[in-house]
């Protein structure tokens, strides 16, 4: 009986401290559930692609100061921009240029599409 | 008896309402398989107004985080979810263009092991894609530290700080849990004192780097961590400290001079 009662009044004590912290501000958030991340159909990232407003970026690699991409041979790719060649030789904090596209990673189903070998992505620290 | 039955009651009551304690907090660094709150051109304008205000200021790098929940649904102390690093890159295409623009560098969660955790390169599209509030927290640090932080993003060094056991209130003084908060201040550390060395990365943030206190009953705390696997306290000895966008953005703002902090949100 006795241990019975000290049960009941240790989580009775308990009971109604978390039960007053759900009124405070770090209690609200016991009220929300967890969203889950599998929800493929109302997806963000699917709704972004589904768009029409985006473009599927294969890989990016970082436009390190000095000219050099990094993960090529030390010279930037003939295929860059003016403007970003421009950009990366510049110091740090001088303006860059970036593209007025949106970018985004390519689903799924346009990945699959595609049979052309993909560039090499730099895996460096990725 | 009946005291047996109302023990048995007032523990499940206990029980089901400690379990959802941290849903708020929870899908803090998921990627763009979160559910979206806004209009697409929503979120690809916003998007793009981040990485404008980036260029704009000549940031090869720097840090951007994002409010996934609410700042009301989490504890003291805590306004952003995820933060990641954004570095100015060249982009290739899908039709095979290149063209210059940021890509983002995080550290997520897996959708259906939320305790494990991976090094995944996005955009800036796919990382606000998900978030609750159209807000940006950034740090540009300054052009030394840049350049640093590149060099450790460009090297083996930025993967081998990676611990995918994953926990939402990792302590970042401590080894065996990691979030992205934390991997993120690891990699400041390597570039601060130009070192792969964890231990001496550990060192100096238990020397130089202040916490954020997690302010949560332990006892919710120590449930939750029954119930959400995605919540860890293996990790931390004492009272749970974890790192966030602020306590990162304050100690850069100390002993990074150069470095810049400002919020971001949609322009009218």
């Amino acid at each position: 009986m006795k241990t019975n009662s000290w049960l009941f009044f240790s989580l009775l004590v308990a009971s109604q401290a978390v039960f007053a912290e759900d009124q405070t501000h770090s209690g609200q958030a016991v009220t929300n559930a967890v969203q889950s991340g599998s929800h493929a159909s109302a997806s963000a990232g699917h709704s972004i692609a589904a768009s029409g407003q985006v473009t599927s970026g294969v890989s990016a690699i970082p436009l390190a100061i000095g000219g050099v991409v990094s993960g090529t041979a030390g010279a930037l790719s003939a295929q860059a921009a003016h403007g970003s060649a421009k950009a990366a030789t510049a110091p740090i904090g001088t303006p860059l240029d970036i593209t007025d596209e949106t970018i985004t990673v390519m689903p799924p189903d346009e990945a699959l599409k595609n049979d052309k070998p993909a560039p090499a992505k730099s895996d460096k620290g990725i | 008896m009946k005291n047996s039955l109302l023990s048995t009651i007032l523990l499940a009551a206990f029980l089901t309402a400690s379990s959802s304690v941290y849903a708020g907090m929870g899908s803090g660094s998921s990627g763009a398989s979160e559910e979206i709150h806004f209009k697409p051109e929503q979120v690809i304008q916003f998007a793009k107004q981040v990485e404008k205000t980036l260029a704009a200021k000549g940031a090869h790098v720097a840090i951007v985080a994002r409010m996934g929940r609410p700042a009301s649904e989490l504890p003291e102390g805590m306004h952003y979810t995820h933060v990641a690093f954004a570095v100015y890159s060249q982009i290739t295409t899908a039709d095979g263009r290149q063209i210059p623009g940021y890509a983002m560098y995080n550290l997520y969660q897996e959708d259906k092991h939320p305790d494990v955790s991976d090094l995944v390169q996005d955009f800036p599209v796919d990382f606000f894609a998900g978030v609750s509030v159209l807000e940006a927290g950034i740090i540009i640090p300054s052009p030394k530290l840049q350049q640093r932080l590149l060099d450790v993003i460009n090297s083996p060094t930025y993967a081998a700080l990676h611990d995918p056991h994953y926990s939402l209130i990792a302590n970042p003084y401590t080894l065996g849990r990691q979030n992205c908060t934390e991997h993120t201040l690891d990699v400041i550390g390597a570039a601060i004192y130009q070192t792969g060395d964890i231990k001496r990365i550990k060192a100096n943030e238990i020397a130089y780097f202040k916490a954020q206190p997690v302010n949560v009953n332990p006892f919710k705390l120590a449930l939750g961590s029954m119930f959400s696997s995605e919540i860890s306290t293996s990790d931390q000895p004492g009272a749970p400290v974890t790192a966030t966008f602020e306590t990162i953005s304050s100690f850069l703002q100390k002993y990074d001079k150069g470095s810049e902090v400002m919020t971001i949100t949609p322009e009218p």
